[in-house]
């Protein structure tokens, strides 16, 4: 569950972001956030895994005010939420497998379990023949689908897409939403932020219209 | 309360204590061998890192070497020269009525004694002579009228150890003035070993923080190479903990490998000291317990190494942020 109450977000230089933002979106639940460029979404996405905090107002996770955690427990809370960029932030040293694996590590799972969830999450997104490849081999559809297997291999409850499909082409952008409505359906909480609107308008979820920093929603 | 921290506690915490702990060895290892890549990537710049701490360690750690068998050389010296001497009663060179004086008898029995090595006895006459030649006043000492030396007795232990029981012994015979033992010269010369060995130690004290340096450094370096990988662990909920270990490991092989230079440097080096001593004839004694010191060294580089490293990434990454 994602919860804004009456959030602002202004950054040191006086730009307001966000202006008394406020939605739920309630477990296992998928919601595009849309907008023009510039109108807050990525703001509104940071304020989530806490890479930034709101000027005012209130942000809960799973029931939880996240101002609440303190910072040694921030990395614990991040392990809830998967985070995808339009930029797919892969370690282009480390192969496909190493970089899927990495949340895994972080979270300590044991060898064996890491070969095994790494391998499942290829075969989801369809790279299963290509764990050794490094990023740099791949096209940029591949890189995504890494990116996307990377946020979902250690099952987080929340999956947050900051311009998943920016890069990619029609066809594979319809691909990858596709992809998220199947993690949705296994009860992933996601928030996909876009204004890819004749992509989103092919899937029946509810929308959050950011517009200069203020929020309109329609079916939550 | 409790269910919504457990939710935030993730599922790491559904795994098994044993699971885990196996986890966290495994990340150990992978952080082991993450640090070799790391140094065998740029095999040049961390040789010469490690040459620098190598280099700034061997010349105190050599010197402390040296100064350690010179002493060691001392106290055999001492022992071998190690005497008690007694000055006798004037009295003690009066002959008795039956013949031999006191200070006669006393020396043949002492040198009957098995206890003791070497035994002699300098008269008053030869011992102005030896003082006459010693301070050149043969004219002034000419002039005396009456020889106001004592009878003198040197005896030498076969055990030195046996020196101080010794002279209490033979200060408690009523022929005898007084008895010391002479081996004040040595025990000066040791007692200066000591404080130079001292000031070396608190001088290798004051050079570990360049092993702290170069091995700052060198994480700085690894931190700015590598700030995209630390902003994507820190998205994904790795702790700083994890974050730095495999820093902690570079940093513990640079002082690991930088003391190993140190100390091949410093058993070479006390090599040719010690060659070139035994030319001037001082031989230092050879002994197995230096070496295993310098062994020692070598988990304390590694310490220091980790430590400068955890230092080093503490502050670094304070400036690190998820973008």
């Amino acid at each position: 569950m994602i919860q804004f109450e009456r959030v602002c977000k202004t950054y040191p230089g006086g730009q307001v972001a966000l202006h008394d933002v406020s939605f739920r979106i309630p477990q296992g639940r998928l919601a595009f956030l849309t907008g023009p460029s510039g109108s807050g979404k990525s703001s509104l996405l940071r304020l989530i895994p806490q890479i930034d905090r709101p000027s005012s107002g209130k942000v809960l996770i799973n029931d939880m005010d996240i101002a609440r955690v303190g910072a040694w427990r921030i990395p614990r809370l991040r392990r809830h939420i998967g985070v995808i960029f339009q930029n797919p932030h892969l370690l282009n040293e480390w192969s496909v497998f190493d970089n899927i694996a990495l949340p895994l590590r972080v979270q300590h799972y044991p060898r064996e379990e890491i070969v095994r969830r790494v391998r499942a999450a290829l075969d989801k997104v369809g790279l299963f023949e290509r764990e050794q490849a490094r990023p740099l081999e791949l096209s940029g559809g591949e890189q995504q689908r890494v990116n996307i297997a990377r946020a979902l291999v250690a099952r987080p409850s929340i999956i947050l897409a900051d311009e998943p499909t920016g890069n990619l082409d029609p066809e594979l952008s319809f691909e990858i939403m596709r992809l998220f409505m199947q993690f949705n359906a296994a009860g992933v909480t996601m928030l996909i932020a876009t204004h890819a609107l004749d992509l989103i308008d092919a899937f029946d979820a509810p929308r959050l219209l950011l517009r200069d920093g203020r929020l309109t929603t329609e079916g939550l | 309360m409790m269910k919504r921290q457990q939710r935030l506690q993730g599922i790491s915490r559904q795994l098994g204590m044993k699971t885990r702990f196996q986890a966290w060895v495994d990340h150990h290892r992978d952080s082991f061998q993450d640090a070799l890549r790391r140094l065998v990537r740029r095999p040049v710049g961390q040789l010469l890192s490690m040459l620098v701490i190598g280099l700034s360690l061997t010349l105190p750690i050599t010197l402390l070497l040296t100064l350690h068998s010179a002493r060691a050389g001392l106290n055999g010296w001492s022992q071998e020269l190690g005497m008690v001497q007694m000055f006798l009663h004037a009295s003690a060179g009066q002959a008795t009525d039956g013949g031999e004086d006191a200070a006669h008898t006393l020396f043949k029995q002492l040198q009957a004694d098995p206890r003791l090595r070497e035994v002699r006895m300098i008269p008053p006459e030869e011992g102005l002579k030896q003082l006459a030649e010693l301070h050149k006043f043969d004219s002034l000492l000419s002039e005396m009228k009456h020889n106001p030396l004592p009878i003198v007795i040197e005896v030498y232990p076969q055990r030195p150890e046996e020196l101080a029981a010794l002279r209490s012994e033979l200060a408690a015979r009523p022929e005898v003035a007084s008895a010391r033992i002479d081996a004040q010269a040595v025990e000066r010369l040791q007692g200066l070993i000591v404080s130079a060995e001292h000031l070396l130690a608190l001088f290798l004290l004051m050079l570990a923080p360049t092993l702290a340096i170069t091995v700052s450094n060198t994480i700085r370096l690894e931190l700015e190479h590598r700030v995209d990988e630390i902003r994507l662990m820190q998205l994904i909920g790795a702790t700083p903990g994890f974050i730095r270990r495999p820093l902690l490991y570079v940093g513990g092989l640079l002082g690991l490998g930088g003391t190993l230079m140190a100390v091949v440097m410093t058993l070479f080096a006390a090599h040719a000291i010690s060659e070139a001593m035994g030319q001037v004839g001082f031989a230092l004694p050879s002994s197995a317990a230096p070496a295993l010191a310098l062994l020692a060294v070598l988990p304390l580089g590694f310490l220091l190494g980790v430590f400068a490293a955890w230092l080093a990434s503490v502050v670094q990454m304070r400036n690190i942020r998820v973008v």
